[in-house]
């Protein structure tokens, strides 16, 4: 029995220590701590900024390189580990380090100090996977970084340990679960075809492939799971739902396009589903009240229209869209996690008072640019992008799904509108005393950094990577000048048609909706909400009357922009054609 | 041979040794022969060097003998978990000892007739350990069971075999039949025996009754080596009789993909964990079975993959099973989510397990998935529907699991005291994990080329 007492059970029994155990211990700790040391936010800064400036070199460069590793090989096919560096993938992994860098710092202040450890290895551990992806170049290194991205993301939702946070990560890690097995499948079709790198020659199971990556996307089939997945912890939701998780179905469609391009099939079936999320996901958001989860939808439905341009072929400009909506919506998802941290803890934008938008000023700001990047304001990253998407669409695309798109585009613009106008109430009927603001400068500042690369970072990198491949179309003058002009024709009416339709408040949110929902849906949403939107407004018409106009003049710019934007965008029109049409939407809207 | 004297002497040496130094002896013993089965493995092909003419090994055996040695030297650390006070401790490594050593003869030995008589007479020792150490009261049924599956169902290779010898006057292994075509009842009267121990589906019945009755060494060896003995003998039948795609193949193929999603439906609804395992590993099973009946390479080398890695995976998951409703004296998942909370490095243990047995990457079996999807829709591209379906049912009884088993449902704090309950044996389960990071870099040893 002299096994026996040799194992774990003495360990626990005795505790003696001599000092080699005193000396064993020492030696963990140290190792844990350099460890712990070297895995933290200013390392992943560092190595973004080396991959940042190694991606920008490769893409001036053309240079690609491949890291091979054979794991063995049966009758004609051998199995590979590819490792790919190329300007995508490094510009890719530099923006998720810089997300995740961002978000460890917050992380830092947001959960508790006696779990941080686990949770840090656990968010470590799931950006290594993301990592892994990202630079993988044949298939089954794909499948190593897409099976553990599964897995750290369950363990990332469960974390909470609730009833809720159970469900939503069963349905995540499920819904996963589809894609990986139709990932497998595909993997098999390739083997049929003896080829696993992710740019070969088109095959049979391209659609499997395609089906495979939708999942990970919560696209139209699968969108489920995104919006349950809320809810991990904050930080965790600004990694996930921004960056990583959820864009990496797109990244291995933009890395493999090779394989489904030629395909008529999955490209039908990528328009489809990604106009059908992002319409779907834009109607849910604008009737949602918990704040999160729409920006959860709002994810959803960027991703639907970079699913749309994908499938149109435009390969290119959906990763500079990817990019850009990383970094503006993780800026979005940390601020409101501020907001809510220091609020009651309260996710229902409707309950936000006065008190917690005084709390945190800088969360605000940050949730307000962040909100005019994601609607597209021109001189933004968002507008770069998204102008594109929609020219693109009209050029390539039949009329319904010119249509389809554009009313997914103006429902960010109006559930975008909505969050700001709520917040902006309380800003104005709250005192803000920043010497008293309880908001630390640490926790604001990666928020504030990830906004303000959203702002122009996203083109920034891309120029920095790309030599000018994006931005041919849009740097010419009608692009930049005239979208503004036409705002500031619709502003300038609007603040002289305001003081007349000042009475007809609770109708003319009604109006609103009316225009961008179907009439029956937009009733059936003002008659739900009005028992909360009742005291919503009645607190909005309290304190304001001091600094109604600018405030008027604020709300009439978004919702002209709600309608204008695109209309401007159309073909690049003459600055009058856009600007009359604009005033005429505006009116609509108004009237 | 220079293995089996070398088992033999080393346990005549064991029996001098007082009784409390015997076991830890058997174990060490156990270290040794698996080390020692390891200079066997030179070359791919049939290596006849210094082996008699009754043994010889090639890849498969080779590999299926140092997964034997090892796996029932863990089952004897693993004792611990035998908390009832029926027979001497002693006993039961003997009777380990003798089932390994019928076993490895079985994997090396070249006649068929012996190959028989060996792979019948592994019963007798297994039952043994069942009916004395078996936790519940109805052992004897399941002794019943066994029996009766595995007796009768080889009954007809009896036949075969009979038939072999009065045909050609011998049964050695390597000859190949000369004659090319048979028809289905021949095929079933080969592989009958070999599927229901492995077990294919129709015939499954008996494995969860003999799991859930063993003790946990008994359940590893079972799901360990047992079952690999049936994927043995269909690999040197197939050899044998130049097997190729028959209907009675594709018969078996189709029955299998439908059990497969079966068990892991079954799975879904089960709150015995004991059984759970058991039924996930039936459907687990149905991979080796489609990759050796579609008599592809790709199959081949994935249902090999897969023999050896569910010797371990499988086995890990019994052993932790054991431990974990040692603690609460239950095999109810409900019971034991209480002790997997009392004791947290166990949930961080269980899921490590699962998720290797899901075949998240540095595991063996996402090769082994993609490597069998590619042996069965090389017959038919439609068939990744139900593999796909598959898949998906058995992330959900995976997930859910691990979910029933680590999270909390009510607030108040458990009552049990866990305070003096220390983890016993969870050593095991380390030994067990390490070989699979060996077959993953080694997972193409069973190519034939």
């Amino acid at each position: 029995m002299r096994f026996v007492s040799y194992s774990i059970g003495q360990r626990a029994s005795k505790p003696k220590y001599t000092w080699q155990h005193y000396f064993k211990m020492l030696l963990v700790r140290l190792l844990t701590w350099s460890l712990m040391s070297i895995l933290n936010s200013f390392t992943l800064l560092g190595l973004r900024v080396v991959f940042g400036s190694t991606a920008s070199y490769f893409g001036s460069n053309e240079i690609v390189l491949w890291f091979c590793w054979e794991l063995g090989s049966v009758s004609l096919l051998s199995v590979n580990l590819e490792m790919c560096l190329d300007w995508i993938s490094l510009t890719f992994a530099a923006v998720i380090l810089l997300i995740s860098s961002c978000v460890g710092f917050f992380i830092d202040f947001y959960i508790k100090e006696d779990k941080l450890k686990v949770f840090n290895w656990t968010v470590y551990a799931f950006i290594f996977s993301m990592i892994v992806l990202v630079f993988s170049g044949s298939i089954p290194m794909v499948l190593v970084g897409w099976d553990w991205l599964g897995v750290t993301s369950f363990l990332l939702v469960i974390y909470y340990n609730g009833k809720k946070s159970l469900d939503a990560a069963l349905l995540t890690a499920l819904t996963n679960r589809v894609g990986d097995s139709l990932l497998i499948c595909s993997t098999a079709g390739m083997i049929l075809a003896c080829d696993l790198r992710l740019d070969i020659k088109p095959y049979c199971w391209r659609v499997v492939f395609v089906m495979g990556c939708v999942t990970k996307r919560a696209q139209v089939p699968f969108r489920r799971w995104l919006p349950a997945a809320i809810m991990a912890p904050t930080p965790v939701s600004s990694l996930v739902h921004s960056s990583t998780l959820v864009t990496a179905g797109i990244y291995l469609l933009i890395r493999s396009h090779v394989i489904w391009e030629k395909s008529p099939v999955a490209c039908i079936f990528l328009v489809s589903a990604g106009l059908a999320t992002s319409v779907i996901a834009g109607y849910s958001a604008v009737t949602e009240n918990d704040i999160k989860k729409i920006i959860a939808l709002s994810t959803l439905s960027q991703l639907g229209l970079i699913a749309f341009r994908l499938g149109l072929g435009e390969i290119e400009l959906a990763f500079m869209h990817l990019l850009c909506h990383a970094f503006f919506k993780a800026g979005i998802f940390l601020s409101i996690g501020s907001i809510i941290n220091y609020g009651t803890g309260d996710q229902y934008f409707i309950k936000f008072s006065g008190a917690t938008a005084a709390l945190s000023p800088t969360a605000l700001l940050r949730l307000l640019i962040g909100r005019m990047s994601l609607v597209g304001i021109p001189g933004t990253a968002g507008y770069a992008s998204k102008e594109s998407i929609v020219a693109v669409s009209y050029r390539n695309t039949s009329l319904p799904a010119a249509v389809l798109l554009v009313r997914s585009v103006s429902l960010t613009m109006l559930y975008s509108a909505r969050i700001v106008k709520s917040l902006l109430t309380f800003t104005y009927s709250a005192k803000f005393d920043l010497s008293k603001s309880y908001e630390s400068f640490k926790l604001s500042l990666p928020g504030l950094l990830l906004v303000v690369f959203g702002l122009i970072g996203g083109e920034l990198v891309a120029s920095l990577a790309v030599n000018n491949c994006f931005f041919e179309g849009a740097s010419s003058r009608e692009a930049w000048i005239s979208p503004y002009t036409a705002i500031i024709i619709g502003l300038i009416l609007i603040a002289g048609v305001r003081p007349f339709s000042n009475n007809y408040k609770e109708e003319e949110v009604k109006g609103t909706y009316r225009i961008v929902l179907f009439d029956t849906i937009s009733r059936s949403i003002s008659s739900d909400a009005g028992v909360d939107q009742s005291d919503f407004f009645r607190s909005k018409s309290d304190g304001s009357s001091e600094v109604y106009l600018p405030q008027e003049v604020w709300k009439a710019g978004v919702r002209y922009l709600s309608g204008g934007h695109n209309v401007a965008q159309r073909e690049t029109p003459p600055v009058a054609i856009a600007g009359s049409s604009g005033v005429r939407r505006a009116a609509i809207a108004v009237v | 041979m220079r293995l089996l004297i070398l088992m033999v002497l080393s346990c005549f040496c064991v029996v001098f040794l007082n009784k409390k130094d015997q076991v830890v002896a058997v174990i060490n013993c156990f270290g040794v022969w698996s080390a020692f089965s390891l200079t066997y493995w030179g070359g791919r092909g049939v290596s006849w060097e210094s082996l008699s003419e009754l043994f010889c090994v090639d890849i498969y055996r080779r590999s299926l003998i140092s997964l034997t040695l090892w796996v029932c030297g863990i089952r004897i650390i693993v004792r611990r978990a035998l908390v009832n006070l029926r027979g001497t401790f002693n006993l039961f490594w003997v009777l380990v000892t003798l089932l390994a050593f019928i076993l490895v003869q079985c994997f090396i030995v070249n006649t068929l007739a012996i190959f028989y008589v060996l792979f019948e007479s592994t019963l007798v020792p297994m039952i043994r350990i069942i009916g004395i150490w078996g936790g519940q009261f109805e052992r004897v049924p399941s002794i019943q069971y066994i029996a009766a599956y595995t007796v009768g169902g080889s009954f007809p290779l009896l036949l075969v075999f009979t038939a072999i010898e009065l045909h050609s006057g011998s049964s050695f292994m390597w000859f190949i039949c000369s004659k090319m075509d048979f028809n289905w009842i021949f095929w079933t009267a080969c592989f009958l025996g070999f599927l229901i121990k492995l077990p294919a589906y129709p015939f499954h019945t008996w494995l969860p009754k003999a799991h859930v009755q063993a003790p946990v060494g008994g359940s590893v060896i079972l799901a360990g080596i047992l079952l690999k003995l049936g994927g043995y003998g269909i690999t040197r039948l197939m050899i044998l009789f130049s097997y190729t795609l028959e209907s009675f193949g594709i018969f078996v193929i189709v029955l299998s993909l439908y059990g497969r999603v079966y068990g892991a439906v079954i799975c879904i609804r089960q709150s015995d964990v004991k059984k759970l395992i058991a039924f996930s590993s039936v459907s687990h099973i149905a991979f080796p079975v489609i990759g050796l009946f579609s008599c592809t390479e790709v199959g081949l080398v994935g249902a090999y993959i897969m023999l050896v890695r569910h010797g371990f995976i499988s086995s890990g998951l019994f052993v932790l099973c054991g431990i974990s409703s040692e603690l609460v004296h239950s095999r109810k998942i409900k019971a034991i989510n209480e002790g997997v909370r009392a004791i947290p490095s166990l949930g961080f243990i269980w899921l490590v397990i699962i998720m290797a047995n899901l075949g998240v990457p540095p595991c063996p079996v996402i090769i082994r998935e993609v490597l069998s999807v590619v042996s069965a829709i090389a017959l038919w591209p439609w068939v990744f529907v139900p593999l796909a379906l598959y898949f998906v049912l058995r992330g959900v009884y995976r997930f859910s699991l691990y979910c029933q088993l680590t999270t909390r449902k009510v607030k108040h704090k458990t009552e049990v005291l866990f305070n003096e309950v220390t983890l016993k044996d969870i050593k095991a389960i380390y030994l067990l994990l390490y070989p699979l990071v060996e077959v993953l870099f080694k997972w193409d040893l069973w190519a034939i080329a």
